[in-house]
């Protein structure tokens, strides 16, 4: 009896054994793991994109345990929730309800420079299919210099969803370091007495504008770009919420509840498409190296449309403001305000910044609904 | 889906899309502005009064029962309001957590 007893406890704990991630885990699963616990770090300890990164991090640590049984249950919706691209739409719901336009209605010139910082994306683009990605794939990678995680995780799950992971990974992290990467681009292209140019108070913007403009912005995209009408539309729902005054419930739930729950599940499910075997490869440092590329050239793009309009205004327009084109909300317009204040202390270029700012937004999406109608199947 | 694979060409082409639509989009947030004027009849002498009226005085601020830190801090914070082009701002009171 005792040898059957003893016989027995060894058979159940080799089956342990057998079935427990330790008898099945790989060098690269490990890899990842650590890779998690570094994007935790500059999550919690740096404050980088915490509220994205954190979960994103976390997804990634999960997702690298074998044997996970992530194919069902609560991980597989969420996955499902990505792949069927339910989640993107809810965040820009969230963020048109977040999103004052004011500024760019006031002043639609700045529509330009948000179409300005797109060249960043392109360029991208064009490095990624140098480097022998294929066009679905350029495009995607090519994205992440729009700084628009939701629009970035949209256009790469129907065009390359193999890439997910490093795409989204890219584009939250260098969405965080933009008070890093703009200001050395802002001040080698512009003159001091260019930052230092003061201009002038905007004009009140009424609340009929402030409620057609998201009306018909909607209408003229989406017949023109299908393909982003549940992208453009969430969007200006939820600031057609805000604006109109009389869904102040629904414009605090989209901005508050919404938006935070929608981040968690689409974080968490970025993170989990991060398993080793498809984030440990030399496309993903290429993809990381192309989204500074983006990053760069976009803030470079905007600033040089900035200096295009100074000079054609008569030292009218501050350039600075070009760069937060990158539509890094409020980060990039935050930044301006910044290099602004530097050159002039008297200098307060928030709220002119947040034109290209909010711009850039729609801009990302009108460029993901351009590659959409070209690389996308219909 | 047309099959452009010369990544110059796609470049321009996207840019030109992108450019072209938000050029559309800048005119149509004009001609918002004119049906805005037209429906409220707005006079560009009514416009220059709301944009350009004559600064009024700083307003008092409550500075009863309040040290001279907060009168400090009531004056930076109407300042910086008024900066952003608020007239006519009261803090009526301020809440330290």
């Amino acid at each position: 009896m005792e040898a059957d007893f003893l016989n027995s406890f060894s058979v159940a704990l080799h089956s342990v054994w057998v079935n427990s991630g330790y008898s099945a885990i790989t060098i690269n699963n490990l890899i990842m793991i650590v890779v998690g616990m570094v994007l935790l770090y500059l999550a919690i300890g740096k404050g980088f994109e915490p509220l994205l990164l954190a979960p994103i991090a976390f997804g990634c640590i999960l997702a690298n345990f074998p044997y996970n049984g992530f194919n069902e249950g609560v991980m597989h919706a969420i996955s499902e929730g990505i792949k069927m691209e339910i989640f993107p739409p809810l965040i820009f719901l969230g963020v048109g309800a977040m999103t004052d336009f004011g500024p760019l209605i006031a002043a639609p010139n700045t529509l330009l420079m948000g179409a300005a910082a797109q060249f960043g994306v392109f360029v991208a683009l064009y490095g990624a299919m140098m480097l022998g990605f294929t066009v679905p794939q350029a495009a995607s990678i090519g994205i992440i210099g729009g700084a628009d995680g939701p629009t970035a995780i949209y256009l790469t799950t129907k065009l390359a969803p193999e890439l997910l992971g490093a795409v989204a990974v890219a584009a939250y992290s260098y969405m965080s370091l933009v008070p890093l990467i703009q200001p050395p681009v802002m001040r080698l292209l512009t003159t001091k007495k260019e930052r230092e140019t003061k201009m002038s108070q905007l004009r009140n913007v009424s609340r009929f504008e402030k409620i057609v403009f998201p009306i018909v912005a909607t209408i003229v995209i989406s017949l023109l770009l299908p393909p982003i009408s549940s992208l453009i539309g969430m969007l200006m729902l939820g600031n057609l919420f805000r604006e109109s005054g009389v869904t102040d419930r629904l414009s605090d739930t989209a901005q508050n509840a919404l938006i935070n729950t929608v981040t968690i599940f689409l974080a968490l499910g970025t993170g989990l498409t991060m398993s080793g075997n498809d984030f440990l490869k030399v496309a993903t440092l290429e993809i990381i190296f192309l989204g500074l590329v983006a990053f760069i050239f976009g803030t470079a793009a905007g600033v040089l449309l900035g200096k295009v309009m100074y000079y054609c205004t008569g030292g009218k327009v501050n350039p600075l403001i070009g760069s937060a084109g990158v539509s890094a909300v409020p980060m990039a317009a935050r930044v301006s305000q910044i290099e602004g204040q530097k050159a002039n202390p008297s200098n307060y270029l928030l709220m002119h910044a947040m034109g290209p700012n909010v711009a850039g937004v729609i801009g990302t999406a009108v460029a993901a609904g351009t590659m959409l109608a070209m690389f996308g199947a219909h | 889906m047309h099959e452009t694979t010369n990544p110059t060409l796609i470049m321009l082409i996207n840019m030109t899309i992108v450019f072209a639509v938000l050029f559309f989009l800048s005119l149509i947030i004009r001609f918002i502005k004119v049906i805005d004027d037209m429906l409220f009849k707005k006079s560009p002498k009514q416009e220059a009064e709301v944009t350009v009226a004559p600064t009024a005085p700083a307003p008092e601020p409550a500075v009863q029962g309040m040290d001279l830190k907060d009168k400090e801090l009531i004056a930076v914070l109407t300042t910086a309001i008024m900066a952003y082009g608020y007239k006519d701002v009261r803090i009526h009171s301020i809440v330290k957590k």
